[in-house]
């Protein structure tokens, strides 16, 4: 661990609006061996204005933000910055908010009551290029592959594999089962999530732009 | 009986004494007769030819037959404002004067004042207003001042304008239409704006004179003037009492000159001297001429007096009451009148000052003539009873005829035939024995009439040798080429009383019937005219042509006249109706009969005058007198009622005060009638203002739309309709005058009954479809409000939606931030803290209650926020506890949801109550089932969803549960209960539990939540 955190420093930057909440957080995070915050934003204007020159690596981002939502905050920031992985911290899991965010290009979402434990532990997975996803997010993300735009290729759409894991993720099954039911390992689970939020990502776009030609 | 004798008297004495040589006869109306009161104050005419008269009781229209109020409200107010004078001029406009004072005008319904009250002087006499060609009205007051009102404008002319100065003004308008004054000795003219003395005379009143010029009432004397300078003096006036004056003065059309003084009665003066003319009073106080040409009076006390050309006489044999039966007349070819006085056997003669027996003076001394007839070459033939026929002449008896010359001694009837010949009837004194009898050139031929024929009562004859006759018994028997024949038959009907006949050139024989009207045979073709076909009487006895195309006819109610045309055009089923023109009382006479009991009793003397046998002496007819009326009649209809309510009124008295009139519809100005539904009973009165013969005027009607064709209404002028259905009609009346001038455009009036709605056509065709669309419309309307209860329900879910949605954004903000605080709050100090352990636990246990918290509050804010009222949210929901809640506890979860859920809406307490009960489901399987797998599956019927939690642990205990588990399910049972759902639980020992609740949805609920 100790190796691993001195070899690669995660680049971490916060957008929350809550002053206290955000001071914590930087103090979890200072605290934490192998992150870095590199940068902390009060609102998703500024945040919009000055995090692609920061390069940062995880983006701890507030879906409940004055003026611009974390949402809209994603979809203005993900297309300039497709190595960053942002993620969603909301205070209720509402499934609908966060899968509207991992559509606008978030992979990754946290409840703000989560111990520092789960937070850092997060940070690292996602900065690992794994993803967590709930069975409902998993459900919706399938409704949503269902409905294919005329755009997509056939590159955007899920490999059967992904296709597998989507499902299995949807009817409950936790990674471990994923990666028995399937040979692979866990973490792979993770990287397959991964993949889907990207071509979710993606696939959102297209829909986008199909909806605005066919306009 | 007494009765009607002492009025016989009066009336008839009052006429002859002064009249019977008079050549007028005025008719009168009274108060009686339905005048206001007996003293007219005023006259004048409107431009329909209503009179109007005005009297101390108000003003009054009259049409002929009837009078009618008129403007009314003119006499409201005190009755010290009695009118004194009236005018009315070519717009219809009424000007009033009052006694008081106070000149007004009444200009259709409009009243403008001309003059106030106030301004208004008393004066002994009324002003005179009277209006000029130029349409302008001038008004002489009484105290010399002249106003004239032209085109609204008033202008006071003086002593400034050409007038002289003091004493009072008259003005008279000439036949060429020259406006004249005379004032204080002095005549002139006005022209150019300004009056020109002419000539000083002494004046009192002057009149417009026909051929220009004026007339002049000066002391005592009249004269006439003309623009030329002449002056002529006419004639002396007629002796007047002392005080005594001259009202009225006026030149009718026909040149006749009226007098009317205030004392002394009225005067005519026809170029030649003075005539007084009859009126009912001798009081004189104003006068009209009307557009038909006849003068009117009024009089102080005695009412309206028209007069009128005398058209018959009563030449009375005795010269007083009661008058003597006349029942055989003739003229001889001397003009001399021969009369036989009824019953008395007298024969009268008449050479033109008097009726005197023919006496022993004469040479004639048989009394007991009963018929007379004149002898073509001279002298009279008188018949007798017993004593045979005698031809008088020249102050002898020359021929004699008794049964030596095969007559009988009895002469019934004689007739003096065109051709010479005398036809003579005769009978023996037993009657048994009748015959007729021609005589020609002193021979005489003779007829045995049938026997049981009785005497002959009627002769008639046309060509030489031919005779018809009618007998007591009823025969009608002809003579013709020398042979008798009965031709009763003909006439279809048995022995009735042929009282007259009368053989015309045409070869037509009229037939006056006893009771039965007027046959006509001709060409051996029968037809009849009796009273229903316009005839005056059903009793003829008498039949003559006057030479002027007329018959005229004298029967039980007196003497009337038929144009010959019509009657030939009736008998030739031409027309449907004869007009008949009576002539009797109104002609100031005595009660007329003809007599019945002699032949011949009527003829036409050389004079062209026509006598009669009457029961009161000779009626003679001036018959060459009779003009023609070439005026047709205009006809207005007067009222409409309709259920019995009047309606709509001619010239409605809109000044009436207090009373609906002015409610009522004016029928002058060619109104429509709108008749509302169920006014259907509709009476139309209609007249024809005219005054020459108006009893005379006949109508004919016809409601378009629903008469076909024109109804002959006589001389009715009403109409009732009893049943009008709705629609659209025209009531169209038509007048024709007395003597057969019609009005053909006569008046129409537009109506509409109005259908009930019921009656319409729109509804009989488009009622059924009417029902359909009602029936929809209340369809409709139902499903509105519905629809309305449901936008309310809605609006109000919405509201409380809104609510939910800020309490939940309240709770998400403030207490959620803060708890979340704490909570990460107490986890950074752990980190800290790591040497103070009894702090760290604390703080431990405050961060994990913190979170508790939150994870509380993040489940009321789902359930509260409405965002998430959608199925897809609660599985989302459900399905993210389960995996938080078992997979932590080391269960395995399985999802078996359809991945595409129906748009389905569940409110809050749905959703609440639905997640408790899985949130007791799950715990219970934690706590007591020691599974290793939990299977979630959703299951969508049409109208619920099942949501199934099963399990593989080790199933609920056979025996009865216990409490605590007895209580959860207890409550599940109640939350799905709340739901109108239901739970259900299988469990089988070893083997698992499954439950299963069943959540129904309602239609309501069903909506797509996110388009809504």
């Amino acid at each position: 661990m100790r190796a691993d955190s001195e070899q690669v420093q995660v680049r971490v930057a916060i957008v929350e609006d809550d002053a206290a909440l955000r001071s914590l957080f930087k103090g979890w995070l200072k605290t934490a061996p192998g992150l870095k915050l590199v940068d902390e934003f009060a609102d998703a204007e500024t945040a919009i204005k000055e995090l692609p020159q920061h390069m940062a690596d995880v983006v701890l981002l507030d879906i409940n933000l004055p003026g611009l939502n974390g949402i809209e905050c994603v979809r203005a920031l993900k297309p300039g910055m497709m190595k960053t992985q942002f993620m969603m911290v909301t205070v209720y899991s509402d499934a609908k908010l966060i899968f509207e965010a991992l559509r606008a290009g978030a992979t990754g979402y946290l409840l703000k009551r989560s111990t520092r434990e789960e937070l850092l532990a997060a940070i690292n997975e996602i900065a690992r290029g794994g993803s967590p996803m709930s069975s409902s997010i998993a459900r919706m993300i399938a409704q949503s592959f269902h409905q294919p735009p005329a755009a997509a290729s056939e590159m955007d759409k899920l490999s059967q594999q992904e296709q597998k894991v989507l499902e299995l993720l949807s009817r409950g099954f936790a990674h471990k089962e994923i990666a028995a039911e399937l040979g692979i390992s866990i973490p792979t689970v993770g990287t397959y999530i991964r993949r889907i939020y990207d071509k979710l990502h993606v696939y959102t776009r297209a829909q986008a732009i199909a909806k605005f030609r066919n306009r | 009986m007494s009765c009607v004798w002492l009025w016989m008297m009066v009336f008839v004495s009052a006429e002859l004494t002064a009249s019977t040589n008079s050549s007028w006869v005025s008719r009168v109306w009274q108060a009686d007769e339905g005048l206001p009161e007996n003293t007219v104050v005023s006259l004048g005419q409107t431009s329909d030819g209503f009179l109007v008269a005005a009297t101390y009781s108000g003003l009054v229209r009259f049409d002929g037959m009837q009078f009618m109020p008129f403007a009314r409200g003119i006499m409201s107010g005190s009755p010290a404002s009695v009118i004194n004078a009236i005018l009315i001029d070519g717009r219809d406009r009424l000007w009033v004067s009052r006694f008081k004072g106070g000149i007004v005008c009444v200009d259709h319904g409009r009243v403008a004042t001309i003059l106030s009250p106030e301004k208004g002087r008393l004066y002994p006499w009324p002003p005179q207003m009277l209006e000029d060609r130029e349409g302008a009205v001038w008004i002489c007051h009484g105290n010399g001042e002249v106003l004239q009102i032209k085109n609204g404008r008033e202008r006071r002319l003086g002593v400034q304008d050409g007038l002289p100065a003091g004493g009072y003004c008259r003005l008279a308008v000439d036949g060429k239409g020259q406006l004249w004054f005379a004032q204080e000795e002095m005549v002139g003219v006005f022209r150019d704006g300004s009056f020109h003395q002419l000539v000083k005379v002494p004046v009192l009143l002057i009149a417009g004179a026909r051929s220009g010029g004026i007339w002049i009432c000066g002391i005592n004397q009249l004269s006439k003037y003309t623009e030329d300078g002449s002056l002529l003096k006419i004639t002396d006036l007629p002796t007047m009492e002392a005080g005594d004056a001259v009202i009225v003065l006026h030149e009718d059309k026909a040149g006749v000159l009226w007098i009317g003084t205030r004392f002394s009665g009225l005067f005519c003066y026809d170029g030649t001297s003075f005539a007084a003319v009859k009126t009912s009073v001798q009081t004189i106080i104003s006068g009209i001429e009307d557009r038909d040409g006849n003068f009117w009076v009024g009089t102080r006390g005695g009412g309206l007096n028209q007069l009128k050309k005398r058209l018959i006489g009563l030449h009375t044999i005795n010269s007083s009451m009661p008058y003597k039966a006349v029942q055989s007349v003739c003229q001889d070819t001397d003009g001399v009148l021969w009369a036989v006085v009824w019953q008395e056997g007298v024969v009268m003669r008449n050479t033109g000052d008097g009726w005197k027996p023919l006496s022993a003076a004469d040479g004639w001394s048989i009394n007991f003539a009963h018929c007379v007839t004149a002898d073509p070459g001279g002298g009279v033939w008188i018949g007798t009873d017993g004593k045979g026929l005698h031809h008088w002449r020249n102050g002898a008896v020359t021929a004699s005829f008794s049964v030596t010359n095969g007559l009988e001694s009895w002469i019934t009837a004689m007739f003096t035939a065109r051709s010479g010949e005398i036809w003579i009837g005769s009978g023996s004194f037993a009657g048994q024995k009748h015959k007729i009898h021609c005589l020609k050139d002193g021979k005489v031929e003779t007829f045995e009439l049938p026997s049981g024929s009785g005497p002959v009562v009627a002769l008639a004859a046309c060509s030489p040798g031919e005779c018809w006759m009618s007998t007591h018994a009823g025969l009608l028997l002809r003579i013709h080429d020398g042979s008798l024949t009965d031709e009763t038959m003909v006439t279809g009907m048995a022995r009735c009383g042929i009282w007259s006949l009368l053989a015309t050139p045409d070869g037509s024989l009229w037939i006056g019937i006893s009771g039965q009207g007027l046959g006509r045979l001709k060409a051996g073709r029968f037809t009849q005219c009796r009273v229903e076909q316009g005839l005056y009487d059903d009793y003829i006895s008498q039949i003559i042509q006057d030479g002027n195309g007329r018959f005229w006819f004298a029967g039980n109610r007196g003497i009337f006249s038929v144009r010959e045309k019509d009657l030939n055009d009736f008998m030739d089923g031409r027309i449907s109706r004869v007009q008949s023109v009576a002539f009797g009382q109104k002609e100031g006479l005595p009660v007329l009969q003809a007599s019945i009991d002699s032949w011949p009793r009527a003829f036409r003397g050389a004079d062209g005058r026509l006598y009669f046998a009457m029961q009161s002496g000779v009626a003679v007819v001036n018959a060459s007198d009779f003009k023609d009326n070439q005026n047709p009649p205009n006809v207005v209809i007067e009222k409409v009622s309709v259920n019995g309510k009047i309606l709509a009124t001619y010239m409605p008295d809109v000044l009436a005060a207090g009373t609906n009139s002015a409610m009522l519809l004016d029928l002058r100005s060619g109104a429509h009638l709108r008749l509302l539904p169920g006014q259907r009973q509709v009476e139309f009165v209609f007249t024809a203002p005219g005054f020459k013969r108006p009893e005379s005027i006949t109508f004919k009607y016809r409601l378009k739309g629903m008469d076909v064709d024109w109804i002959d209404a006589g001389v009715q002028r009403m109409v009732t309709y009893a049943q009008v259905p709705p629609g659209e009609y025209s009531f169209q009346v038509i007048a024709r005058n007395s003597d057969g001038v019609w009005n053909e455009k006569g008046v129409t009036l537009s109506l509409t009954v109005e259908p009930y709605w019921w009656e319409t056509i729109w509804f009989r065709v488009a009622g059924p479809l009417f029902a359909v669309v009602l029936l929809l419309g209340g369809v409709f309307l139902v499903l509105k409000r519905r629809h309305q209860h449901q936008i309310e329900r809605l609006e109000m879910q919405q509201a409380t939606e809104q609510e939910r949605a800020r309490i939940a954004a309240d709770l998400h903000d403030d207490l959620g931030a803060s708890l979340t605080r704490i909570s990460v709050l107490a986890d950074s100090d752990v980190a800290s803290l790591q040497e103070a352990k009894g702090l760290r636990g604390s703080l431990v246990a405050i961060g994990t209650m913190a979170r508790d918290m939150t994870r509380a509050m993040d489940e009321i804010v789902w359930a509260v926020n409405p965002r998430n009222d959608t199925l897809e949210s609660i599985v989302h929901y459900l399905s993210d506890y389960a995996e938080d809640f078992l997979l932590p506890a080391g269960l395995r979860l399985r999802l078996d949801i359809p991945l595409q859920l129906p748009a389905w809406s569940l409110p809050s307490v749905v959703r609440h109550n639905l997640f408790l009960a899985f949130k007791e489901v799950l715990n219970n399987i934690v706590k007591h089932a020691r599974a290793r797998e939990v299977h979630v599956g959703l299951k969508i019927d049409p109208l619920q969803f099942r949501l199934s939690v099963c399990d593989d642990g080790c199933g609920l205990p056979a025996e009865p549960e216990p409490a605590a588990t007895g209580n959860g399910l207890r409550n599940m049972r109640e939350r799905m209960g709340q739901l109108g759902g239901e739970c259900r639980l299988s469990s089988m020992p070893g083997k698992g539990t499954t439950v299963e609740f069943v959540v129904p949805v309602s239609k309501t609920f069903r909506r797509d939540s996110d388009e809504s």
